[in-house]
């Protein structure tokens, strides 16, 4: 019998990416969202999220198993990848190298995004997280840099991973289908940027809509 | 006009030794391609400062882009070097081995990795036997003009090379054998041992390691719609891994 352990393994991290984590990216920008109507209504939304009861288990299943399988395994398949945009220099092979660098950037990000504002109150003392704190931590602009880029990689890496999602799994396979899924693609990769900057900036009372 | 034709050419005198880089000028003759200079160096084996050398080695064989036998890296895209006309090409023309496959010497590189490929997906049509078949089943012809491009395939190695997903960390089958599997599934002949091939590109180094760069489908001389083909085939596969579990 043979091995179909890789192939099962990657049909999962590319799965994983769209499912839960993309969907979970839309919830986290929508609860964001929150920020433009003030600290009142932001805090409320953290109160009750932390709330939530057993909170830790939708986190750990929905987040941080899939979020740490398909990083830690995307790592694995961007080590098997050898990238040559020096002689091949298309928009597709340029697509790939984007793929994978916006990927390893947006998990360095996560890592350090989850043990600051979610577990920043074990791992580093820092108080109860609130609106305040939080635009206090915006208003230092290495802060605000990171996460703009953390999030748009993120935003990037989700759009077209939906892109390359559909030809893995058979969705799109002629080349008229996959062209209108390149558009979807950087669309949600604009809006999603765009969504999350206009929270980030509802901060430092900034936001656009 | 120019006056004369150079070309750099990367050089190995065997399987284990290390490169070098020759240049040879030659004098200009309109509508030459990158072989019949190939053959003039053999011809006249100088190179630019006039050394005596040993000739360049390569392989041809049909000479009208249909065998792929002369594939190599020309000025850095790896193309067939019978279609690559030195007209066209900016000079100094650089010549060198197509890098994802063993060396053999000179330009002459060991393909044999993808015909293993094609034996390993099962890329043939079983119809032995002792008695009379009768005259096969009818093809429709809207899967005909398809499958025609897919049977096209020289496995000259273009979309091997251009692959960045074909290299010595990965196990990677490459496009050629996943568009075959496609062409042989698709013949009415063929189904029989359609899901065999699925299984075969579903162990390690099959399809799932496609890593979408595309790039496939542009260095391929012959136009094969590799990516549709790739990703006509991820679809068989799901359906044979999910729905296909699902009928048990």
């Amino acid at each position: 019998m043979a091995s179909y352990r890789s192939f099962v393994l990657r049909k999962l991290q590319s799965l994983a990416g769209v499912l839960p984590l993309g969907i979970f990216f839309f919830v986290h920008m929508t609860l964001n969202s929150a920020a433009a109507k003030g600290g009142g209504v932001y805090n409320t939304v953290i109160e009750v999220m932390r709330g939530f009861p057993n909170i830790w288990v939708y986190e750990w299943a929905i987040i941080f198993i899939p979020l740490i399988f398909h990083g830690v395994y995307g790592l694995v398949i961007w080590w098997t990848g050898k990238s040559n945009v020096g002689r091949y220099g298309f928009y597709r092979n340029w697509m790939y190298l984007f793929q994978r660098l916006t990927g390893i950037i947006a998990f360095l990000f996560l890592i350090y995004h989850v043990f600051v504002f979610r577990y920043g109150e074990i791992f580093f003392g820092i108080p109860e997280l609130s609106f305040d704190w939080i635009a206090g931590q915006f208003t230092n602009p290495i802060v605000f840099a990171i996460y703009l880029i953390g999030l748009f990689c993120a935003a990037f890496h989700f759009g077209n991973g939906i892109y390359t999602f559909c030809i893995t799994w058979g969705i799109t396979v002629g080349a008229k289908s996959q062209k209108v899924v390149n558009y979807l693609s950087w669309i949600i990769c604009i809006v999603f940027t765009l969504y999350g900057l206009n929270s980030m900036l509802a901060f430092l009372g900034k936001n656009i809509f | 006009m120019p006056n004369d034709i150079r070309l750099k050419i990367k050089r190995q005198d065997s399987q284990s030794s290390t490169p070098y880089w020759q240049e040879f000028v030659l004098p200009y003759r309109p509508s030459l391609n990158v072989i019949s200079c190939l053959m003039e160096i053999q011809r006249n084996p100088v190179d630019a400062t006039g050394k005596k050398v040993a000739p360049v080695v390569w392989e041809c064989n049909c000479l009208e882009e249909v065998c792929g036998a002369c594939s190599m890296l020309i000025n850095g895209k790896a193309r067939q070097s019978c279609s690559a006309l030195i007209d066209r090409l900016e000079q100094p023309v650089v010549l060198e081995p197509l890098s994802k496959f063993p060396a053999v010497r000179d330009l002459v590189i060991d393909r044999t990795v993808m015909f293993n490929n094609l034996k390993r997906v099962k890329a043939w049509i079983n119809i032995d036997g002792t008695h009379d078949q009768g005259p096969g089943p009818r093809f429709p012809e809207k899967t005909r003009s398809w499958a025609y491009e897919l049977s096209r395939c020289m496995t000259c190695g273009c979309c091997m090379e251009s692959c960045p997903q074909v290299n010595p960390s990965s196990k990677f089958i490459g496009p050629t054998a996943i568009a075959q599997v496609r062409l042989m599934n698709a013949l009415p002949n063929g189904e029989n041992d359609a899901e065999e091939r699925l299984a075969a590109l579903m162990e390690p180094g099959g399809v799932a390691e496609c890593g979408n760069a595309q790039n496939c489908e542009r260095a391929c001389p012959k136009e094969i719609p590799l990516l549709t083909s790739i990703a006509a085939i991820n679809r068989q596969m799901v359906a044979k891994s999910i729905f296909g579990a699902l009928n048990k």
